[in-house]
């Protein structure tokens, strides 16, 4: 093996990595290069130096800082939501939420909770799938999504809408229905959409928090801006 | 890798939004990936600041956690993530004059500017490697992670790593070929590596 081979080596060997007879060859090897040796002792050394750069311990209030932080967040998406950090449609970022409706003819469940989405960067449109869970069919029922001011609609084109209300008549089938709207940021904030579904005098909304980052890092404020 | 019966139950208890269970599951998480992110940040204030963002994404996003996947691994690679989403975002200067040196925590160092001058140095060539040389040097080299740990953090695999982390070594060395013997007169006698 030419020294060119061992070198590639040395750090796995001086580690204690490398088995028999690997081992055994360059040790041998080491006997009679001085370049090898040398460069042996380079290695030892550049790695002595890196462990001078460990890093500190985390600050000693770091957990509680944390669980201040922990302390304002809602309940996290259940299983069934898929959000997707990373975008896999041109130009928009996926969102997927699943609400659960709680009239007392259908479903009884739990309070609706705010549903917290991942933050998104402003102008970026977002495609937010809202998902109504229902016991059995629901004919003739009224949607509205109300976006507050700072969020706007966008189209298939990804031009924006001028309304910041839409309403439209429709039914709930058993089983889960998606409704799908794609929105945008305007400005950085921290924006809460409104989803009201309604049936004669019955009415339930549920929010959607969508945090919007600015295009140079700008985070949202902590208070929710709606319009 | 599966979770262990306690993880998997605080994983589900989290899931219902049990914060303190979350709290739990993370616990033995914070420290070792608080070196990661000091690593990548420079300075422990930073570092702090990504590591509460990354929690935050994580328990958020804790429905989404497959049960089959290695906790620990996903929480290392929202960590990372998050702390390159940071620098990205971040204004940086290149200036020398504006690093924030590392503290030193190297046994026995004399010599405040001797230090200075030594961290200086290896910060300057560990900034010059690219991230995916840099990141497997940092965290086998420095934060002492193990090839499986760093093959599944930065899904990558185990030959890939060993390999980086020889080519980020010998770039290091060549960059530091004509200091290194003075270099090594900063550690104090029988200073070893590991």
């Amino acid at each position: 093996m030419t020294c060119s081979r061992y070198s590639e080596q040395l750090s796995d060997y001086f580690a204690g990595n490398l088995a028999e007879p690997a081992r055994s060859e360059i040790a041998a090897h080491l006997t009679g290069c001085a370049d090898c040796t040398a460069q042996l002792r380079e290695i030892e050394t550049i790695l002595a130096l890196l462990q001078t750069r460990k890093a500190p311990a985390a600050p000693a209030d770091l957990a509680a800082r944390l669980h201040v932080r922990l302390a304002d967040e809602p309940m996290p998406a259940k299983p069934s939501v898929a959000l997707a950090w990373r975008s896999m449609l041109t130009g928009a970022v996926a969102a997927s939420l699943i609400m659960f409706g709680t009239w007392a003819f259908l479903r009884t469940q739990a309070p609706l909770p705010t549903i917290q989405t991942a933050a998104v960067t402003v102008a970026t449109p977002v495609a937010v799938n809202i998902g109504f869970d229902v016991r059995e069919d629901v004919e003739n029922v009224t949607y509205t999504i109300d976006l507050p001011h700072g969020l706007q609609f966008v189209d298939a084109d990804n031009q924006p809408l001028e309304a910041q209300s839409i309403t439209w008549q429709g039914s709930l089938k058993r089983g889960k229905t998606v409704v799908p709207i794609t929105v945008r940021g305007i400005q950085p904030g921290r924006y809460e959409i409104l989803a009201t579904v309604r049936k004669n005098q019955f009415a339930q909304t549920t929010k959607i928090v969508l945090p919007v980052h600015g295009k140079q890092g700008v985070r949202p404020g902590g208070s929710a801006a709606n319009g | 890798m599966a979770q262990s019966l306690e993880q998997q139950a605080l994983l589900k208890r989290a899931r219902a939004g049990d914060k303190a269970a979350f709290e739990r599951l993370i616990a033995p998480g914070l420290n070792r990936f608080f070196g990661l992110a000091y690593q990548m940040m420079g300075n422990s204030e930073d570092a702090a600041d990504v590591m509460q963002d990354a929690m935050i994404k994580a328990y958020r996003s804790i429905g989404s956690f497959r049960q089959e996947a290695d906790f620990n691994t996903w929480l290392g690679r929202i960590v990372r993530n998050t702390a390159l989403d940071e620098l990205k975002r971040a204004v940086r200067k290149h200036e020398e004059a504006t690093e924030i040196l590392p503290e030193i925590v190297g046994p026995g160092l004399e010599g405040k500017a001797e230090q200075a001058e030594l961290q200086q140095i290896m910060g300057a060539a560990i900034s010059t490697l690219s991230d995916k040389l840099r990141d497997p040097l940092i965290m086998y080299d420095i934060e002492g992670y193990s090839y499986d740990e760093i093959a599944d953090l930065l899904e990558i695999n185990l030959g890939t790593v060993k390999s980086r982390l020889n080519r980020a070594r010998e770039t290091l060395r060549a960059q530091l070929k004509t200091q290194l013997s003075k270099l090594s007169g900063y550690l104090p006698d029988g200073f070893k590596a590991k």
